[in-house]
This record gives structure tokens, sequence and C-alpha cells, in this order.
């Protein structure tokens, strides 16, 4: 492992050799990837390079065929979902994953509750409506805060989703095209509020959107068929001849 | 699994739409209040107003209202559909039966067991002469046999339709094996014949009245508890476990202890209300474990409503009535008409009656204010 850079921007996400394959397809295929604390990464690649593939291995969903995934320095492929939640990543997921049938202002409870074990849950004294109410400022939902979430429109889910991530205070947030779907005040809105959180967490974004990589950029990873095909800034990403042909072989808008 | 229930919110939680703007408080104030005042109506009016065999038959309903709390908490609320709840229904009513058998002077044993030759009383009966026991176990047993196959099925991640076959597979084994255990439990002929409870002689009127009146007070404990479960942070869980599981681990929350402790607190619920059904029918059997009867089970709470607790309480006691009056007149119709009543639930009111009457109370509640506002203009001008 490297060790004493001076300046020292501790690693708080080591990537190894990474491979999942689904019956024989490598969905991943060796990849190396790494973030520092604090950094805002975002990851872009054509339709299937394993993007989602690549969430769903950090937050438990997929347990990879081969590789190692260490986050704070901990084993992330032993872990179950919800132990790697608590250990601290969050994730938003690419089609809006919120509850439903229970309000903004309960969908964000949930995610805020500090304590999620049974009993905690159920005999528990907390106090969460100062948090949920600064919560719902920042993602604008101060107005609908009590109407079934399945009735919101589909930014506004994207933006409740990205508010339950931000509940859970988690160390590293992943956040899977969250400006799907948005309206272009909305994108700005979001990115925005990306940069605001960047301030004092770990951001992996997942994107397609140029428009908005370029907003929000500061380092690009580009994904190919399951593994690294180059990193940079926006404009060397940008320029890069591989990743133009990447794109313009798979006819996929960037 | 997208599926968005319509107010499919649980009891008591305030949406704008509904009009009537309580506060949280003033609602439970209110709720409390109903409450109330149905528990003084059955326990003073109706006695009165009933002949005694309907107010019986209503004792014996709203023992099965019980179980259809249970059911909804796990269904309406969790979206465990269990098909096994006959099984703990039964276990309570065997606890408190052979409670009731036990009734005898100091060292004979109930009749049956002479039939096979059995001599001395099982072992594992010597308890049920105590009365403390019987009645912790009549809620333990159940709790902590759900508990044990709650654990093995949930953690293994079996859901939906999986988890509702493995619960019918359970009834069935139960159900056979009690029917063969002649030596132990009297097989397919259950316990029956009972006669005292407390040294009271259990058919006569004031006991009858006592044990009616004891089973509205469970009804009343189950509600609140049941209540106490689904409201607040544990509640909303529930209805996230329900509406997508997989989602709720990523928010942190490991479902499995969740999901074992209410089918625990519904198995439990089964046997309480078991052991009262049996203490007012005299005779629990095999056939409580029937499949047919927990499908019945399952057929009150959707009928009434699973988007309510209320609506599991109303949906077992008026359906047990519809099939009681309709099987006195015409028996061999009434298993036509379950069918035919669940098809409609299912196809025309997807959230039972209770569901339906909120809908449309819904409507008519809007109505009435733009008719009211209309008013209010014209007589300005
Ligand atoms: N559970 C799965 N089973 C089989 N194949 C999968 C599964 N998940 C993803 N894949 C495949 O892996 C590849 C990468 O998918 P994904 O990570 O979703 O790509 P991206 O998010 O970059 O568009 C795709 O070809 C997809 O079809
Ligand atoms: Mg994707």
């Amino acid at each position: 492992m490297l060790t004493a850079a001076p300046i020292a921007t501790r690693q708080i996400l080591q990537i190894q050799d990474l491979t999942v394959s689904f019956d024989g397809f490598k969905a991943l295929n060796g990849l190396n990837f790494s973030l520092d604390e604090g950094e805002l990464r975002v990851v872009i690649g054509p339709n299937g390079a394993g993007k989602t593939t690549l969430l769903d291995v950090l937050t438990g969903k997929v347990r990879p065929t081969k590789g190692c995934v260490l986050f704070k320095g901990k084993d992330l492929t032993k872990l179950k979902e919800h132990q790697i939640s608590v250990l601290g990543i969050g994730r938003k997921f690419q089609t809006p994953r919120i509850y439903q049938n229970l309000n903004p202002r309960e969908n964000l409870e949930l995610s805020l509750n500090p304590h999620k074990e049974v009993f905690p849950t159920l005999f528990g004294r907390r106090d969460l409506r100062d948090k949920v109410d600064a919560l719902l400022e920042t993602i604008h939902l101060v107005h609908k805060d009590r109407i079934p979430a399945g009735l919101l429109s589909h930014g506004e889910k994207q933006w409740l989703e990205i508010g339950m991530v931000i509940a859970q205070d988690p160390d590293l947030l992943l956040l899977d095209e969250c400006v799907a779907g948005m309206t272009d005040k909305e994108t700005e809105a979001t990115g925005e509020l990306i940069q605001s959180l960047a301030k004092n967490h770990t951001i992996l974004v997942i994107e397609h959107d140029m428009v908005f990589v370029r907003q929000i950029a500061r380092k690009v990873t580009v994904l190919h068929q399951g593994a690294l095909l180059c990193e940079g800034s926006f404009e060397e990403v940008k320029n890069d001849p591989r990743v133009i042909e990447v794109y313009l072989g798979s006819h996929k808008r960037g | 699994m997208k599926v968005l229930h319509s107010p499919h919110t649980p009891d008591g939680i305030t949406t704008p739409a509904q009009g009537l703007d309580l506060s949280p408080r003033n609602k439970l104030l209110l709720e409390a209040g109903v409450l109330m005042g149905v528990l003084l109506l059955l326990i003073f009016v109706f006695p009165a107003v009933l002949s005694g065999f309907r107010l019986n038959l209503l004792g014996r309903f709203l023992a099965l209202s019980i179980v259809a709390l249970g059911i909804d908490l796990i269904w309406g609320y969790t979206g465990m559909l269990s098909l096994g709840q006959g099984v703990f229904f039964a276990l309570g009513g065997y606890a408190l039966g052979m409670h009731l058998s036990l009734q005898l002077p100091d060292g004979r044993i109930p009749e049956f067991f002479s039939l096979y030759g059995v001599t001395e009383l099982p072992w594992f009966w010597r308890p049920f002469y105590s009365f403390s026991f019987t009645a912790i176990a009549i809620f333990l047993i159940p709790a902590l046999v759900a508990s044990a196959l709650g654990y093995l099925v949930v953690r293994n991640r079996i859901r939906g339709v999986y988890f509702s076959i493995l619960t019918q597979a359970t009834t069935i084994i139960f159900f056979n094996f009690f029917n063969g255990q002649q030596r132990l439990i009297n097989g397919t002929n259950g316990l029956t014949s009972f006669t005292t409870l407390f040294d009271l002689n259990i058919n006569s009127a004031e006991m009858r009245f006592a044990i009616y009146v004891a089973t509205i007070l469970f009804v009343a404990l189950a509600y609140v508890l049941c209540r106490y479960l689904t409201s607040g942070l544990f509640g909303r869980i529930l209805v996230a476990i329900r509406d997508d599981e997989p989602r709720v681990r990523f928010s942190g929350y490991d479902p499995t202890g969740f999901k074992v402790l209410v089918f625990a607190v519904a198995a439990g619920l089964a046997g309480i209300a078991g052991a009262l059904f049996t203490l007012q029918t005299g005779i629990i059997s095999p056939n409580a474990m029937s499949v047919p009867f927990s499908i019945e089970m399952v057929i009150w709470v959707a009928v009434g409503g699973r988007s309510s607790l209320i609506g599991a309480v109303i949906g077992a006691v008026l359906v047990n009535f519809a099939k009681s009056l309709l099987s006195e007149s015409f028996p061999e119709i009434w298993l036509f008409f379950q069918g035919g009543l669940f098809l409609l639930v299912v196809m025309v009111l997807p959230d039972g009656l209770v569901g339906w009457v909120r809908t449309q109370g819904r409507q008519l509640w809007i109505i009435f204010q733009l008719w009211r506002r209309r008013l209010a203009k014209t007589s300005l001008a």
C-alpha cells in the first residue's frame, strides 16, 4: 500500500482487481479504483459499462467473484447491506427508490433514526423534527411533506432519495444518475447541492448528462466493459481519443 | 412491488386531503373515545338487545377478530401473507382446552386417555393443571414456534409467495401430526366436554357473560397493541418493509428482527384468539389447523380492509355473521358465497370495506366543502 505522502490525503475506498461475473459475463473485469477522503468523483461510461454493478458491490447487493474492496480499511465483501450502510455508505439508486406509501417526512425520519435495531426503534425516544425540517428545506419539499411520496413528481422523488441518503449521514455518498428525468433547473440545483455536500463528504457520482458532469466534475473516471479506461480532469477525459471512440462506438450520448 | 396502495397510511395519520384538521394528540383522544364508546356499547347494550344465542356468536367472532388483527399486522402492514395462522390459533386453543380438561379430582385424567390405554398423564401436559402456566402458554408457545419458524424463513430471505407457501406447508404438517396423536391429544376428535374453570360452571349464564366481556377486553388490548406497533417509526418501517424490503437494508436496517417480532406477536394473538374461541365453542380439534380455515382468516381481513386495524375486526365479525346466517338457511351455498365475496373484494374493493368507506368518505367530504363554499358565495351575493 502507498504510504507516507506528506500531505496526508487518506484513501477512504480502495478497490483492487475487482471482477463480478454473471453466468460467465464479466460486468466488472479486473477493476482498480480508489477514492481519497473528501473527494468528489464522477464516473462515466457507456451503458452496460458496469457503473451500477460497481455500486452494487460497494453496498453489498452483489458479491464479487474476485477482488478486494476496502472501505475505511474494512473489507466490504464480508458485510451485509445494512452493516455497510451503518458503516457509512449511503446510496441513491438509479431509478428512485423511496417508500411510496410514506410521506417525505416519514421517509426522512426512517433514514435519520440513529439506532436501527428493533428495540431501540420501538421504544427509543428521539426528536428528529428539527433535522427533518432542515432536510426538507434542503431538498425543497417543505410544502409537500405530508403527501404520500408515491405522488411526487419524478424529479421530486430523486430529491427525496438524495435527502434520505444525506439523512443517513454517510461518509461516502453514492449517487447513481441522480439527475435523470429532472428539468434543467432541477439539474442545476442538484449540482449546487452536490457541490455543497462535497464540502464535508466523499461523493461518488455516476452520470450520463455531460453538461451536468461539467458542472460538478473535478476528477472523472471512465469505465468501459467493466474496467478502467482512463481518469483525469473533465477536459482531459473529453478529449481522450479512447473515450471518444468508446462513446461514438456505442452510439450513446455521453 | 412499486404499486401504490391507495390511502394506505397506517391508521390515525393525518393527510391534508382528509379535511378534518385535528392535531395528532386530539386524533388520538378522539380514537380512544370512540374505542371506549364501542366497548361500552358491546358490554352494556348488545347483551340487552341480542338473544343469548346471537350474543354467544358475537363473542366467538370477536375472539376471531383477534387473529384477524394479527394477520393485519403481518400482512396488511408488513407484507407477510401467512397462510398458517390456524396453527397458532389451535396451539392456544389446545393449551386452554387441556387446562379445562384437567379440571378433575386428584389422580384422575381426562376420559379419552383410557380409550387408548393411557393411564398416566403425559409429562408435558402436567404443567397445564396450573392456570397461570396455561395463561402464559396460550400466547407464549405460539409466539415461540412462530419466532423459530419465522427466523429460519426470514433470515434466508424467503418472502412473498414463497413465505405463504411455506406457512401453508407448516399448517399441513401440524394438521397431520395433531390428527395422528390419539394417545396424547385425542387425535381427530380433539378436546371437548369442558365444564369448569376456576371451579365455576362455564355454561352458566353469568360465566358466559364474563367470558364475553373478557373477550371484548382482549380485543381492545390486541387493538391497542397493534395500534402501538403500527404507529410511530416502528410502524413506518413495517410499511417500508412491505413496500420495498431490499431498500430497507440500504437504509441501515436489518428487516429480520422486525419481521420475526411481528410474526411472533401475530402468533401470540392467534393463540389468545384460539383460547377464547375454544372457551366459547367448547371444543378444539385439529380442524382449527386445516388449510381452509387459515385461508378464511385472510379473507376476513381482506374483506374488512387490510388498510386498517379496524377493518380486520369488522371483517372478521361481518364475514362470520354472514356465514352463520347463510349456513343456517342454505348450508350448501356458503362456500360459493365466500369464494364470490373474496373475488368481489379483490376486484372491486382492493382496500376492503374500510378502505372503500375512507375514499368515499373523503370524496363526500370534499363535495360537501365545495357545496358549502358555493352556498356561502350565493348568500353573499
Ligand atoms: N444481476 C445481473 N445479472 C446478469 N447480468 C447483469 C446483472 N446486473 C448487471 N448485469 C449486466 O452487467 C452489465 C453492466 O451493467 P450495469 O452495471 O448496470 O451498467 P451501467 O450501470 O454502467 O449501465 C450489463 O451488461 C448488464 O446487463
Ligand atoms: Mg446504471
